[in-house]
């Protein structure tokens, strides 16, 4: 039998209403008012359930973000040292490749660092509100505030020794390639930045053939990732960490191999194994005992 | 508060995620969707559940929304979806458990015999209202929603359609059956000259 309420030929005088339709109508939408009362603990029960979901949401798009406080921003003032760009890129690499690290810089991090659940290190501290009692987002961010103008970078490259600029220059390619890549004029800035001080980056710390070779082959792997081309990046990264081991390089190529990993597959424990073997070739590398702690709940360990 | 009526800055606040705009803005909206959803499933319970997958859909989905100013109409959109959706997942229950002992739920019940004798002299306001109630429950569901929308919510035909996913036709055809039928049902509660039988001004 045919359902007559799925008729779709009304008459054509549908809406012509009898008088008695406009009282009906009021009569029905006075009905709409007079709903049960619900009782207090009724309504709190629906917000309890409602928030719970929505925490819940949150919670399973960052299963492995990490909350890291870290404290006073090491010196902040007389800019950084390089094995402090060590320090602060490789703990970037680390989030940005588990996917649960945003990295900003100039007037773009007030935003990113107000996406929920980010954690955030912003390079430039004079837009961040690192206050918790003003900024609640700073709280569960991690907020690394460094100045990256001229002074640290030539600092850098002038004064430390030549391991760290050597890894320095390694983590210029990093920036440029993969920390920036969310915002295009600190990406041109950092570049024109680059030329400047580094006309010929290989004579100026003397890059072994090696490291030359694994830093093509990692930007290589960024522009593969730039056009999604995941098993070419992997390909890539891969073969940037097998042409310098020991060195940053490797590591960061070790982070990106993680970050795929992730992406390709959400196989988040898998992500942070590979993470951790990044982690004690880092700590290897470089060593950074005060900061192992929160380098290792960044690895979920 | 009426969606309608929902602040866009409140509504932006949750898509910023702020903390303790989604508070807010269920504070703002569940007493008035209750109400509504009510009048749609007329079951207490069922209602309060309804509202609840509303809101967290309202709120996991906020973000998408581009221009907050058309919240009213999204919000009302996915809320007639989700009692579009209760709907055939009710009907499906009801289906499993055909050989088991019916129960009728309270929107089957019939109306006779539940009336006051003399409701014009005798009726409170509100038990003429729950009367109504009980009418607007006995239509068939496509019509009850069809006239709601257009009558009570003032949705457009097409607005309806969209939501139904019918043609504005078939809407037209509810809206004018569920009329017909509600003025049947609340016959005596509506005097010859087109008035309802008591003041809906007044205080319960």
């Amino acid at each position: 039998m045919t359902d007559p309420t799925f008729r779709d030929q009304p008459p054509a005088d549908w809406d012509a209403r009898d008088p008695r339709d406009h009282a009906v109508a009021e009569l029905v939408r006075a009905a709409r008012d007079h709903a049960p009362r619900r009782s207090p603990a009724a309504i709190a029960r629906t917000r309890a359930a409602v928030m719970a979901e929505l925490a819940a949401d949150r919670s399973e798009a960052q299963p492995s973000a990490p909350v890291i406080d870290l404290g006073n921003p090491p010196r902040p003032a007389r800019g950084m040292g390089a094995g402090e760009w060590l320090r602060l890129a490789a703990v970037c690499a680390a989030g940005f490749a588990l996917g649960s690290l945003w990295v900003a810089s100039g007037t773009d991090t007030p935003a990113v660092a107000s996406r929920p659940g980010s954690s955030v290190a912003a390079v430039s501290p004079a837009v961040v509100d690192h206050s918790p009692a003003t900024n609640p987002d700073a709280a569960s961010a991690m907020i690394v505030p460094v100045s990256n103008g001229p002074a640290p970078a030539a600092r850098a490259l002038n004064a430390g020794p030549a391991f760290e600029a050597r890894q320095f220059l390694l983590l210029q390619q990093l920036q440029v390639g993969a920390l920036i890549e969310d915002d295009a004029s600190e990406l041109g800035r950092l570049q024109s930045l680059e030329r400047n001080l580094i006309p010929d980056p290989a004579a100026a710390v003397s890059l072994t053939a090696s490291e030359r070779q694994a830093v093509a082959a990692y930007r290589e792997g960024e522009r593969a990732l730039g056009e999604l081309q995941a098993e070419a990046a992997r390909e890539r990264f891969a073969a940037a960490r097998r042409a310098a081991p020991g060195t940053t390089m490797a590591l960061l190529a070790q982070l990106r191999l993680a970050g795929l990993d992730v992406v390709a597959n959400g196989d988040a424990p898998a992500a942070r194994a590979s993470f951790a073997t990044a982690l004690a070739e880092y700590d290897r590398v470089v060593g950074a005992p005060e900061w192992r702690p929160a380098l290792a709940e960044l690895a979920g360990q | 508060m009426a969606l309608a009526d929902i602040p866009v800055a409140l509504i932006q606040r949750c898509q910023r995620g702020e903390p303790g705009a989604h508070d807010a803005l269920f504070e703002a909206l569940h007493d008035d969707l209750y109400r509504w959803i009510y009048s749609l499933v007329r079951s207490p319970d069922d209602a309060e559940e309804i509202l609840q997958d509303c809101c967290v859909r309202i709120f996991r989905h906020l973000e998408r929304l581009q221009d907050p100013r058309k919240f009213p109409g999204w919000a009302s959109r996915l809320v007639v979806n989700q009692v579009n959706t209760w709907r055939v997942q009710a009907k499906r229950r009801q289906a499993e458990q055909l050989d088991e002992t019916f129960e009728p739920e309270p929107e089957h019940l019939p109306l006779h015999g539940r009336a006051p004798a003399s409701p014009r002299q005798a009726a409170s306001r509100a038990e003429v209202l729950e009367r109504v109630n009980l009418a607007v429950a006995e239509l068939p569901p496509r019509q009850r929603t069809a006239v709601l929308l257009f009558d009570v919510e003032g949705w457009s035909i097409r607005e309806i359609a969209e939501s139904l996913d019918c043609s504005e036709g078939a809407v037209k055809f509810n809206i004018f059956q569920g009329r017909r039928k509600l003025r049947s049902l609340l016959d005596e509660y509506v005097s010859a000259d087109g008035k309802p039988a008591l003041d809906l001004n007044g205080d319960e």
